[in-house]
């Protein structure tokens, strides 16, 4: 079937809409404007009755203020001054990321690279969002307090609507917004997390320091990640469709989410592989005996670091002769922790 | 102080906020029937209150929203299905009250402008 300008029109509003009614909404205003041809006597997918189906829709409307008509509430930017608002938006946005790239590259020209990564993201959503709101906020203001504020705008011409997107191509722009929101959050938890955790001396929490620190090391992935992500969802929303850039940089994106989950989980493996020559018990931890390389370092394996109370309800191991030693814990004058570090029998 | 040039413009925003209110008055009243959105609008217009479709279609759909409308899908040509409104019992209610309003109101508009054209 020949796409028509009808089908080009009804897709641009449609993609202005929220998901919950916008099949609805496209299915009635298809209807009505095929209603509205015939009764002119056009054929939408006749040559010759192109400038009367222009005409038509015309009438109806920019697809942007047709869809703002059926908003529930009032929009911030008023849908006249929206195509002006993303153009400020757009440019300022490239502005700012020019200069951030410049900057950053004087900075370590001059003084080398004496920062983190999660800084140097953090800074650049920070100005972007505070350059964001200001725009917003000056965008919001005019349109409320100049009123009769008349903007030139070109003449909508209905030949200049897009062309109907493959299904594959159409953008589900509700799960894009949610995904945007998601890792702008992330972002922000990410950089604002503290990149030195301090928790309470003492062996037992020795295994979560110990992952917490490997954790905080990969910290700059995890922001570099879920920065990628915001560029991905923004530039889907800006092109209002999925395009080979867009999907080969969600391919990559989420490949190296993958490599980095595998790695984390790796390293939390290679945490608690069983250390050779050492034995670490924890009642607390599920199981009768937890075992952690990664504490020989934390922790001599001859003395005794702490003791593990006696639980009737744990196998005793073996491997941990002195278990519930707490006495010698006590003669030794170390406190009473949840961890026991003991070298096996031989 | 509009200039003579934007006069024409300040009248339409004008005649577009004196319209607005009876809109829903107008809907209301001929949906007594059901009837999908194109054929209202013409119903409509036939009467001499013609209603943009971007002002009709999201009015219906507000109407109906908010309990004074019903709606249901009917497919007669499979390219071409219909969304028919009908007035809802609460609607009913409403038109009742809005039509005694409407009526208020305009015999004190008749009273003002008959008074001021004395």
């Amino acid at each position: 079937m020949k796409e028509t300008l009808i089908d080009r029109y009804v897709q641009a509003v449609g993609r202005r809409l929220p998901g919950k009614t916008r099949a609805d909404v496209q299915l009635e205003l298809r209807t009505a404007l095929l209603d509205a041809a015939e009764q002119r006597g056009l054929n939408p997918a006749a040559e010759h009755d192109q400038a009367g189906i222009i005409t038509l829709l015309k009438e109806y409307g920019r697809p942007e203020a047709m869809a703002a008509s059926y908003g529930v509430g009032h929009s911030l930017i008023h849908p006249q001054v929206m195509p002006a608002y993303r153009r400020v938006l757009a440019i300022s946005g490239g502005l700012i990321t020019l200069i951030h790239l410049v900057g950053l590259m004087l900075v370590i020209g001059n003084t080398g690279f004496d920062f983190t990564v999660g800084d140097v993201i953090a800074n650049y959503i920070k100005v972007i969002l505070m350059s964001f709101g200001a725009i917003t906020i000056v965008f919001a203001v005019i349109d409320r307090t100049l009123p009769d504020l008349q903007i030139e705008e070109p003449e909508w011409d209905p030949a200049t609507l897009p062309a109907l997107l493959p299904q594959a191509d159409r953008l589900d722009y509700a799960d894009t917004v949610a995904e945007l929101i998601t890792q702008v959050a992330l972002v922000g938890v990410f950089t604002s997390l503290p990149w030195d955790i301090t928790l309470p001396g003492g062996p037992s929490w020795a295994l979560i320091h110990d992952v917490l620190t490997r954790l905080t090391a990969l910290l700059p992935w995890f922001i570099a990640l879920s920065a990628a992500d915001v560029i991905i969802q923004t530039a889907k929303l800006f092109q209002g469709r999925w395009t080979r850039f867009t999907r080969w940089a969600t391919v990559l994106q989420s490949l190296a989410a993958v490599g980095l989950l595998g790695y984390v989980t790796g390293q939390i493996i290679r945490i608690l592989q069983p250390a050779p020559g050492m034995t670490a018990c924890s009642p607390a931890l599920p199981g009768p005996c937890w075992w952690s390389s990664s504490l020989r370092s934390a922790l001599p394996p001859t003395s005794c670091a702490s003791c593990c109370s006696p639980s009737p309800h744990r196998r005793r191991p073996s491997a941990c002769p002195r278990w519930g030693n707490s006495r010698l814990c006590k003669a030794k004058k170390h406190s009473f922790q949840g961890v026991l570090f003991v070298r096996p029998k031989a | 102080m509009v200039t003579k040039e934007e006069y024409p413009s300040l009248l339409e925003t004008l005649i577009g906020e004196l319209r607005r209110g009876a809109l829903s008055l107008a809907v209301l009243s001929q949906l007594g029937q059901p009837e999908y959105g194109y054929s209202l609008k013409q119903q409509l217009a036939a009467q001499g209150m013609d209603i943009p479709e971007g002002t009709l279609y999201p009015l219906l759909r507000r109407l109906e929203a908010q309990g004074l409308l019903e709606s249901e899908w009917r497919v007669v040509d499979e390219a071409r299905p219909r969304r028919y409104y009908r007035i809802s019992p609460q609607g009913r209610q409403a038109l009742g009250d809005l039509t005694k309003e409407w009526q208020a109101i305009s015999a004190a508009l008749n009273s003002l402008l008959t008074g001021d054209k004395q």
